[in-house]
């Protein structure tokens, strides 16, 4: 009780409120709501209905479990017309819990023939209308039961993968058991044979629209007998006989609209088709024979439709309308905002969206050659006005088609920039982020696809971060549907790419949401883990938002997908990000978080062993930049780094650049401790070393040289880079390499190994060879100074010298100073051992050597270097500046070693005042 | 010009008097229809409407029928889905609202009969409750669980195919 008072106090203390006599009241009334109380549960049942009705079912579910009226009202039988179990597991026990609900049910759409086994407990006798996709393996058997079940059915489409399993007698099935039938259209039957179709011109009076899609083989006599029939669909299906086509269904009475894209149908039948009294639209979109026939016209054939290839198809639909005026790309937007009662044309106009919708799929997937100009002057745009069908499988599939048609490889994710850009210029960007608004899964997921697919193009992506459609991906990443969250993570993926989004990403919440959809499905799919480990990996290469990576909980995923997850294209991307996460030593601590993470060095040194080569590149990039932090270098070590490490080196001599770079580095990074450097000397690591300083690609020259630089310390690796045959690949490095970084370390690693400490341990190491091997030494050596010295002269302009021997003047000192300055030597750290190292070099007898000392000594102190600090109060604790002094007065001393040495002292000077103040 | 400048005035249950133009009256289809039964020189009778809510919703027919008389006045060419867009973002801003609020907009609009604005109204609620947990959505709408542990049970098998992903 005391204590509870006392807390009060404390609060109301800082809003300076006397403490009131009954303090228990004072808090109830302040902990109120500010603002009025309404009962939600006074809103009218129809307004309630239309809330569920914006809802996703998972969302209806919720909210109808919050109290008995929304539960009531949840159950309105309006909400349960239609149903769409796509996204939803769906099995029997979960068809009889929603069987009371579904009473009423008229339009249903299933995924999968475990569904499709289901159906039948829903006890849904109402149904009208069914549709199924992912139907491989629904057999005549499931079929059957499903149509002896609902006698009522009108509708029935299964597609647009094949279906293989279902012959001919499950369609007679269909015929027996639905009278009623208006609507059949399957695609990927083998054999749909005279006795099916003629059972269906028997008993279904009312069939006007029939699709044979993509089958194999149709009896097309007996098509020719389905007298009511008035839209008949045959795209795609092969071995077509032609000849009885022309001959029989231009006879049909009430055909209105054929379909007969990418077939082999020819001019003759074409023609003899629109000659049907009935006959307003002939769909032929990509027929290879009807499309060599330049000569073929439809001019003789009025008030008839062809879509073809080489017409102009918006123009020819506008043409329905017996209006010409009306030719702009809008057509079906035109049609639709048109109030007309024309119910013919509506048919036609809701047939034909579908029939297009479906061929321009499947001809974007079949990225068939010669269809270019097509995609670019008509495909996408009638791809995009599709997208704005009332019809929602149209939608949805001309949303996927788009995410399609531009991509020209999958495997390395290139999509055409001019069509890319095309469907943004007709606005494709704000209909898609329309879509993927939508509450309905199965629109948002292919919405997001082609939001993702389109923006590896630079001017989309800055669209669809302008139209909003950051903010909207990353909250469809946070979708409990994986679909939807997968395509959603792949389009941050892609928006990610460049530097311009990472920002409004990480602001839009977007690295939360990928971090906790890590940890939402880290037990299943790959293809979501990839994407989000990829986005994060991208993101994570930005130093701000790395921060917000670690801070979201992103180093934990991570790690734990490097650790557990056995698809080889997430664990690149995981080790990846950690890659990038562990990048920014200076401005933040995740480098160490990286290593802290139980089990995360363990995992990336086993992934260094991976069979792929993603995988082993991203691990050795991911150790190479842990390895910059001295505890995770050690630990990575005692984790087997150094074998693990050796052993990629030694195998990837015939691997990308990339690869070959970053097992180099992650060497180069371990072997900065001497302990390191000669358990990487003794487990094999110079060899290797050695064959990719002789690399063509001057990255892994680069990180190759490092490491031997670091190497050569050793005088026992020094001697192996000798016996090894390294001194001439380090000579061709040094005086040859595109890169001045390579060069200069090739320069410093030979002369690690040529200043003296290798001979003394070489004399004490072998006594019997040694003759012979000093006999070799020499020659080494002499070759070695050579090209040392040939280095440093490149860097020595004459007149810069001369100028700066003869005066004081510190300008002629910058001057030299300047022309010498490698920049990226920057970047190097060197510990008090190396530095005292290159301080005795500036004694060394070797003239060479001493002027190579100095001028690596400049390099590390070049004030604004990152490490030029640090090295000078190194060489502060050295009392270098006597050595320098001495350097700089010395009469045998070469020209270049004592104007080097003087900038160094100018240098230590410089740095004198800053050392001072700290 | 003359006609859609013409105002008329409605009353609010507080009794306090709006006035608004022909072309914002007409976004109301319940005003619309008791013009004709009223005639334009009446003070048309809101009483369901509060005065607080009145303002608001009067704000909103003024926005959207200055809306429809620019999308008149070039014939859409101007607007275009640029102006579809920017007013759909006005409408966001305009649904901004703390909840009692909201709620009173939503009752106005149905009692008015302005589908536009019911629309959008119920699309902001269902963004509130979007990926939410009964118990969250609750907490928002101030509503009591009044269900009893056996009629939980009975929802959560009820429920559950809509949780489970394929």
């Amino acid at each position: 009780m005391n204590r509870r008072v006392r807390r009060k106090v404390a609060r109301k203390g800082k809003e300076k409120v006397v403490l009131p006599s009954y303090p228990e009241i004072r808090d109830e009334v302040s902990d109120s709501y500010p603002e009025r109380l309404v009962d939600w549960r006074g809103l009218p049942d129809d307004t309630v209905i239309q809330l569920f009705s914006c809802l996703s079912y998972r969302d209806r579910a919720s909210l109808s479990s919050t109290c008995r009226t929304w539960r009531l009202l949840a159950s309105s039988p309006c909400l349960w017309t239609s149903l769409d179990l796509r996204s939803h597991r769906f099995d029997a026990t979960m068809a009889s819990s929603l069987s009371p609900r579904c009473v009423h049910l008229h339009k249903l759409r299933f995924r999968g023939a475990e569904s499709a086994d289901a159906i039948i407990h829903l006890q849904a006798r109402n149904l009208r209308e069914i549709s199924g996709d992912y139907c491989r393996k629904i057999t005549d058997a499931t079929l059957a039961v499903i149509v002896a079940r609902h006698e009522l059915l009108e509708s029935l489409q299964l597609g647009p993968d094949f279906c293989e399993r279902i012959s001919s007698d499950a369609i007679k099935a269909i015929a027996h058991c639905c009278p009623r039938l208006r609507k059949i259209r399957l695609s990927g039957i083998r054999d749909v044979s005279s006795d099916a179709i003629n059972a269906l011109a028997k008993h279904c009076p009312n069939l006007t629209d029939v699709g044979f899609i993509d089958c194999l083989k149709v009896d097309e006599l007996a098509l020719g007998n389905v007298l009511s029939v008035r839209f008949l669909s045959v795209a795609g299906t092969s071995s077509m006989n032609w000849g009885v086509v022309s001959h029989l269904w231009h006879k049909l009475p009430n055909l209105t609209g054929v379909d007969v894209s990418r077939t082999d149908i020819g001019p003759s039948t074409v023609s003899r088709l629109l000659s049907s009294q009935s006959l307003r639209v002939l769909c032929a979109l990509n027929c290879p024979i009807l499309e060599e026939d330049t000569s073929f016209s439809t001019n003789k054939y009025k008030n008839k439709l062809l879509i073809a290839l080489f017409n102009d198809i918006f123009k020819g639909l506008a043409s329905l309308f017996f209006d010409d005026t009306k030719n702009g790309k809008n057509v079906f937007l035109d049609w639709r905002s048109v109030k007309n009662n024309n119910k013919d044309l509506n048919e036609i106009m809701i047939w034909l969206e579908w029939i297009l919708s479906h061929t321009l799929l499947r001809s974007a997937e079949s990225s068939q050659q010669g269809l270019e100009n097509f995609w670019v002057e008509q495909g996408g745009a009638l791809l995009l006005s599709l997208m704005q069908s009332p019809q929602e499988d149209v939608q949805e599939r001309a949303a996927t088609g788009l995410a399609t048609f531009v991509v020209i490889d999958d495997e390395n994710a290139s999509i055409d920039c001019g069509r890319a850009e095309a469907v943004m210029r007709d606005g494709g960007i704000r209909l898609l982020l329309g879509l993927a608004k939508s509450w309905r899964e199965g629109l948002q997921s292919e919405a997001a696809k082609a939001i993702a697919n389109l923006s590896v193009n630079a001017n989309v992506a800055k669209a669809v971060a302008e139209e909003g459609g950051i903010d909207i991906l990353a909250g469809l990443a946070r979708s409990m549907n994986k679909l939807v969250a997968e395509e959603a993570a792949g389009g941050l993926w892609n928006l990610s790419v460049g530097e311009e989004h990472k920002g409004a990403i990480a602001a839009a919440g977007g690295i939360q949401a990928l971090v906790d959809l890590i940890f939402k499905w880290s037990s299943s799919g790959d293809g979501v883990l990839e994407r989000a480990a990829g986005a994060l990996a991208n993101l994570a290469a930005d130093d701000k938002c790395s921060t917000e990576v670690a801070l979201a909980g992103g180093v934990h995923a991570l790690v734990m997908l490097a650790r557990s997850c056995k698809f080889e294209g997430v664990q690149e991307q995981a080790a990846r990000a950690l890659a990038n996460l562990a990048a920014h030593g200076d401005s933040n601590s995740n480098n160490a978080a990286v290593g802290q993470e139980a089990g995360a060095l363990e995992a990336l040194v086993q992934l260094t062993r991976s069979p792929h080569e993603g995988v082993r590149q991203e691990a050795a990039g991911a150790l190479w930049n842990l390895s910059f932090d001295d505890r995770n270098r050690e630990a990575i070590a005692a984790a087997g780094g150094v074998q693990a490490l050796v052993a990629l080196a030694q195998s990837c001599s015939n691997a990308s650049p990339g690869l070959q770079e970053r097992a180099a580095g992650a060497l180069w990074g371990l072997s900065v401790s001497e302990a390191n450097s000669i358990a990487i000397g003794r487990e094999g690591g110079v060899a290797p070393l050695i064959a990719l300083a002789r690399s063509e690609a001057e990255d892994v020259h680069e990180t190759a040289a490092g490491a031997l630089w670091n190497l050569a310390f050793n005088p026992g690796n020094a001697l192996r880079i000798v016996e090894e045959g390294g001194v001439s690949a380090l000579v061709d490095l040094c005086s040859s390499s595109l890169s001045k970084m390579a060069r200069f370390m090739a320069a410093l690693a030979l002369a690690y190994m040529f200043d003296g400490r290798m001979d003394e341990f070489a004399l004490v190491g072998t006594s019997s060879e040694g003759i012979s091997k000093s006999v070799s030494l020499d020659g080494a050596r002499r070759m070695a100074l050579k090209h040392i010295e040939a280095f440093i002269l490149m860097f020595s302009d004459p007149q810069a010298f001369a100028a700066a021997a003869t005066s004081s003047a510190p300008a002629a000192l910058a001057q030299v100073s300047e022309g010498a300055r490698i920049q990226e030597a920057g970047h190097l750290r060197c510990s008090g051992s190396e530095i005292g190292r290159f301080v005795a070099m500036l004694r060394n007898p070797s003239s060479i050597l001493k002027a190579c000392a100095a001028f690596a000594l400049l390099q590390f102190t070049i004030p604004g270097g990152r490490h030029a600090m640090h090295h000078a109060s190194l060489m502060q604790n050295a009392c270098a500046a006597r050595v320098l002094r001495g350097a700089a007065a010395s009469a045998t001393a070469p020209l270049e070693a004592k104007i080097f040495a003087r900038i160094v002292l100018r240098n230590l000077e410089y740095h004198q005042t800053d050392l001072q103040t700290i | 010009m003359a006609s859609s400048s013409k105002t008329i005035t409605v009353v609010s249950s507080d009794g306090d008097e709006f006035e608004m133009t022909m072309k914002a009256a007409e976004q109301s289809k319940l005003i619309t229809h008791m013009l004709d039964e009223f005639g334009v020189s009446d003070k048309v009778p809101l009483y369901n409407v509060n005065s607080e809510t009145m303002a608001k919703v009067m704000e909103y027919c003024k926005k959207h029928a200055d809306h429809e008389a620019a999308k008149e006045e070039d014939g859409g060419a101007a607007i275009g889905a640029g102006g579809e867009e920017e007013l759909k973002k006005w409408d966001d801003e305009f649904l901004k609202v703390e909840n009692g609020l909201l709620f009173n907009i939503i009752l106005a609009a149905n009692y008015l009969e302005i589908k536009s604005l019911l629309d959008s109204s119920c699309q902001a609620v269902a963004d509130m409750i979007k990926g939410k947990t009964p118990e969250q959505i609750r907490e928002i709408f101030n509503i009591k669980n009044d269900f009893t542990p056996e009629e939980e049970a009975k929802l959560r098998s009820e429920n559950e195919w809509a949780f489970q992903e394929d």
